[in-house]
């Protein structure tokens, strides 16, 4: 065992191999895997509780369920680690070429001196911002300094999309993507990008830890993010959230002083976010059933189709794409278009065609509202009422058109069976950003 | 309730007769987007060899192989073709160890042994180190709950994994198992199912038939896989 691969780094364990590693690294920390009571099981990696009965094996011993996809966790097991040394050699350079605006350049000199000073800030970035280029100077006179540096994401698309940028604004340094199914196994580097679950695995760890898109958390697991980054960040390091739209659970840390905050309302490119069109169809859903096609959506469509404008459809259940999917087809045959979700193994092939604009329409679910951006773009969300678009859902739909300095404007229209608390929510921050950035 | 494979709450939708029979009970943990994508295997789809699921009638090409060596065949039956779906939740249950994935076939299966039965059924064996790693049986796990299991098998430590070896190797490998004769005592003259996760070769039942008819020569056993 290279002792590197420890610093920081918690890996389970059996007895035997515990004992073997504490002989040989006699600064091993090491703590049992679970808690047990008389009826429930803690897990002392992701804090999750288990009814005993639930989750015990054959063999008698516990396991974990929850965290298992980052490798299963026993009760006659054991989580061990070496305190972080940051031994890191090797050259750091800014190999990144391009520039700040004036707005841009003061919230990247702040994000410098909160890394510096080890504070914990809440950065309030609108969509399309440029906030992954403000973090550069910061990050980078942070492993000047021999910091251990990492940037987690709720999701693994913001990750996979924020490799390549970072890789290139840090030519010389070596950075590790963590993330669940991934085929490279783990090893030691200053620079770690992962999803916010892989900090679960690592102990006081980081002396700089950035959260991207910290709202993409489901707001349910909030406790769980919470126990995640105290456990990865080192007693005394700086923590930074980025979002475009925060929850309710950051706002309250805000009013409680232990997060401080501040705002980055403008578009780097000047423009303001585009207001979403509430359109009112009763009866979207019935007529979808029945093979009509909803007649405001029709409008849009046509409207989009004579623009030649590409869009992304969004609607709320899986079940929708194929319907909508068979309507399209029928009434615009000259539309280039497909459905994408989730689980959709040709998804990444698909986003990347929409990309090189040899579609001109996705249809979608929720899936590709956050990190994915287009050049030229407009969005129509169908069902937007529905329970799974959230405040912040819409607010990152709605964001992704007028990303591009060349096509800063666009329509969002949302048609609905109701307004929801949720979109009223959408429409009211976006208003307010708007009116913060001056407009 | 949650899903057991891709974690979305899901209302299970019951019928009359389930509110009547009092079936709810044992219906599926998993949601009817997971259930649907896994492919069944009908039995007039299948080999009548090892049970895979095939356009033609009769042998498969690898049955009509192993039918040079073995005359008699094991006519096993497949409930489910190994896709993605298959090899996504195998993954889960015995890579990751995932053992409350045991009960996602729970409900069909129970369903499956109500048209096929045996007087007994055996669950090919896990070797010691395989379970104390992995803290269950996979084999059991799965059929556990649906029929009482009769455990008369043991097997040997290997050295290499089965999963690392390919095709040839483990055609070519030797007879893994052994019988408890006391326990085998008992089973003569009965009909036997056999009980496994998979059929990927065939060469794991044949040997496990075997090792019984070693034990209890004229025994009658026919084998049932969750998936082909
Ligand atoms: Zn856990
Ligand atoms: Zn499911
Ligand atoms: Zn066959």
């Amino acid at each position: 065992m290279n002792c590197e691969a420890l610093f920081g780094r918690l890996e389970i364990v059996d007895q035997t191999t515990c004992k073997a590693w504490r002989d040989l690294f006699p600064e091993l920390i090491v703590q049992p895997a679970m808690l047990l009571t008389n009826t429930v099981v803690t897990c002392q990696r992701c804090q999750a509780r288990h009814s005993k009965k639930r989750v015990q094996l054959p063999s008698g011993t516990y396991y974990c369920p929850t965290c298992l996809l980052l490798g299963r966790v026993c009760s006659n097991e054991y989580l061990v680690n070496l305190p972080e040394k940051n031994c890191f050699k090797g050259p750091t350079e800014l190999t990144w070429q391009g520039t700040l605006t004036p707005a841009q350049a003061e919230a990247a000199e702040m994000i410098k001196q909160i890394f510096k000073q080890h504070r914990q800030h809440l950065l309030w970035a609108v969509t399309g911002a440029g906030k992954t280029e403000m973090l550069f100077p910061g990050l980078f006179a942070a492993l000047k300094q021999g910091k251990r540096v990492a940037i987690a994401s709720p999701r693994i698309d913001v990750c996979l999309e924020l490799l390549p940028r970072l890789q290139q604004a840090f030519a010389k340094t070596e950075i590790m993507l963590l993330y669940g199914d991934q085929p490279e196994p783990y090893h030691y580097t200053q620079f770690v990008l992962c999803t916010t679950h892989q900090l679960l695995r690592f102990y006081q760890a980081f002396d700089v830890l950035v959260i991207d898109e910290v709202d993409a958390f489901p707001f349910a697991q909030d406790q769980q993010l919470h126990f995640a980054v105290g456990q990865a960040r080192k007693k005394t390091s700086a923590c930074l959230y980025l979002t475009a739209t925060p929850g309710p659970a950051l706002l309250r840390q805000v009013s409680k002083g232990s997060l401080s905050l501040s705002y980055l309302p403008r578009r780097y490119h000047g423009h303001p976010l585009a207001l979403p069109h509430c359109h009112l169809a009763l009866r979207w859903y019935q007529q979808l059933m029945k093979g009509q096609l909803p007649s405001v959506l029709n409008h849009l469509l046509e409207d989009k189709v004579q623009r030649r404008q590409s869009f992304l459809l969004f609607v709320p259940k899986i079940a929708l794409l194929e319907p909508l999917a068979k309507l399209l087809g029928n009434n615009f045959s000259d539309l280039k278009f497909t459905t994408v979700y989730a689980a959709d193994p040709k998804r990444a092939e698909k986003v990347q065609a929409m990309r090189q604009e040899k579609l001109t329409a996705l249809l979608t679910t929720t899936i590709l509202e956050r990190g994915v951006t287009f050049k030229n773009i407009e969005v129509i969300v169908l069902g937007s009422d529905d329970g799974v678009f959230t405040m912040s859902a819409l607010v990152q739909m709605a964001g992704r058109v007028g990303r591009h300095r060349d096509y800063p404007t666009g329509r969002v229209d949302f048609i609905c069976a109701g307004y929801s608390c949720a979109m009223k929510q959408a429409s009211k921050q976006i208003k307010q950003i708007n009116k913060k950035a001056g407009f | 309730m949650r899903c057991l494979l891709c974690q979305q709450s899901f209302i299970q939708s019951l019928t009359l007769a389930d509110i009547f029979y009092f079936r709810a009970l044992t219906t599926s943990p998993i949601c009817l987007n997971c259930q649907r994508k896994f492919l069944r295997i009908r039995p007039n789809l299948a080999c009548s060899g090892c049970g895979r699921l095939q356009t033609q009638q009769g042998l498969c090409q690898d049955c009509l192989t192993w039918q040079k060596n073995y005359p008699q065949l094991l006519h096993n039956r497949a409930l489910f073709s190994y896709n993605a779906a298959m090899q996504d939740f195998f993954k889960q249950y015995k890579t990751s160890g995932d053992y409350q994935l045991s009960t996602c076939f729970t409900s069909v299966l129970g369903q499956f042994f109500k048209k096929v039965s045996a007087d007994i059924y055996v669950p090919v064996p896990t070797d010691t180190r395989s379970y104390q790693k992995r803290g269950f049986n996979p084999v059991c796990g799965i059929f556990g709950a649906v029929v009482p299991l009769y455990d008369c098998l043991n097997k040997r430590e290997l050295p290499v994994k089965q999963a690392h070896k390919n095709r040839g190797e483990r055609l070519a490998m030797a007879q893994p198992f052994q019988a408890n004769m006391d326990k085998c005592r008992p089973l003569a003259r009965k009909q036997i199912i056999l009980l496994d996760d998979v059929y990927t070769t065939g060469r794991t039942l044949f040997h496990a038939r075997d090792c019984l008819l070693k034990a209890v020569p004229g025994l009658k056993i026919t084998t049932v896989t969750l998936a082909r």
